[in-house]
């Protein structure tokens, strides 16, 4: 039977083992991964040093974690502060927060355009939610706990986030 | 999908930091059974006698956890005792498979303490005054302060909120 997070995350603690590290990793860098290269586009490849980063991280502050979420929320919640601090150095979004104003980012509805491309043209708070609610399954709960916003505007990103894709997209889906 | 070549750089990043180790030589199962049988009732029915750490774990520094009591326990409920003993008894268990625990017991009511005044059994039930009362103890192996924390952390003591005294044992 697979071993839970915490008695995996014990193993490690206790005695350093490998095997349990092992997989912890394989559990959760799929998710990570994916999260990863959804917010940033994989920018200069640069998705494989967050979720390196976020398990380094996360082994520094094993003793700090207190179980009140999941080990996967957690671990999320590394990344997204990882990646924060890329866009800050990126300048591309000075802050994660709620961006009002999207009509100068909308791509063009060409034959290129598909949800993928569309989601990686939405703002950062935008992106965040939608990646994270819609394809990870965190709930608004965690999410507002994850990106250090309010339950209210986790929900307002991701309605105008879908609004936004829906707007995008319609063009290209009514002609198909 | 991850690269394959990640696992590999993020386990090469933790051992030469020392978060990992080669994985500690692992007890025999029926060995760990046989032990686990012969300690009459286990954890919070006697003494709970742990298997013989693992070879790696005899130089990894030894801590004690004592368990604390107080107002704030939440016990079990009537006729649920049997459920609080399979919990702690579970996870001692799992500390015993990893060859971290040297040694539990629940302290069962009776006994008491001597003070400076004399050498009479004083009996209480608040061992420690303003701390409560200790109710049972672990010592178990961890490379550091940080990592016994860790392991007292994922103790049920604490979910049933008690406290946990974690302090380093000196070489014996």
């Amino acid at each position: 039977m697979d071993q839970s997070d915490r008695e995996l995350v014990t193993r490690v603690v206790a005695t350093g083992d490998e095997a349990a590290f092992r997989a912890l990793y394989q559990r959760h860098t799929p998710t990570l991964y994916r999260t990863a290269v959804r917010l940033t586009d994989d920018r200069d490849g640069t998705a494989e040093d967050f979720v390196h980063d976020t398990w380094i991280r996360a082994s520094e502050r094993w003793a700090e974690f207190e179980w009140r979420s999941s080990l996967r929320t957690w671990l999320t919640g590394i990344l997204l502060n990882r990646v924060r601090e890329a866009r800050r150095r990126w300048a591309r979004q000075p802050t994660d927060e709620l961006v009002t104003d999207i009509s100068t980012d909308c791509p063009e509805p060409d034959d290129r355009l598909d949800l993928e491309a569309a989601v990686a043209k939405l703002p950062a708070g935008y992106r965040s939610a939608i990646v994270l609610h819609d394809v990870e399954g965190f709930s608004h709960e965690e999410i507002a706990s994850l990106c250090s916003i309010d339950v209210g505007t986790s929900k307002s990103q991701l309605s105008r986030a879908r609004r936004a894709l829906r707007r995008w997209l319609e063009p290209r889906w009514s002609t198909t | 999908m991850p690269p394959a070549r990640l696992e590999a750089r993020i386990t090469d990043a933790l051992r030469a930091r020392g978060v990992l180790r080669p994985s500690p030589r692992r007890i025999p199962l029926w060995h760990t059974a046989a032990l686990l049988a012969a300690s009459a009732g286990a954890f919070f029915l006697g003494r709970l006698t742990a298997p013989s750490p693992a070879t790696d774990a005899v130089s990894t520094p030894r801590w004690m956890l004592l368990l604390y009591e107080d107002d704030q326990f939440e016990g079990p409920a009537p006729g649920r005792e049997a459920d609080y003993v399979a919990e702690y008894r579970r996870w001692a268990q799992t500390l015993g498979r990893q060859g971290a625990l040297v040694d539990g017991a629940e302290l069962v009511p009776g006994g008491g303490w001597l003070d400076s005044a004399g050498a009479e059994l004083v009996e209480s039930e608040r061992e420690v005054p303003g701390a409560g009362r200790i109710t049972g103890y672990f010592v178990i192996t961890a490379p550091n302060a940080d990592s016994a924390a860790a392991v007292a952390a994922s103790s049920p003591h604490l979910l049933h909120r008690g406290r946990i005294a974690i302090k380093p044992l000196g070489a014996s």
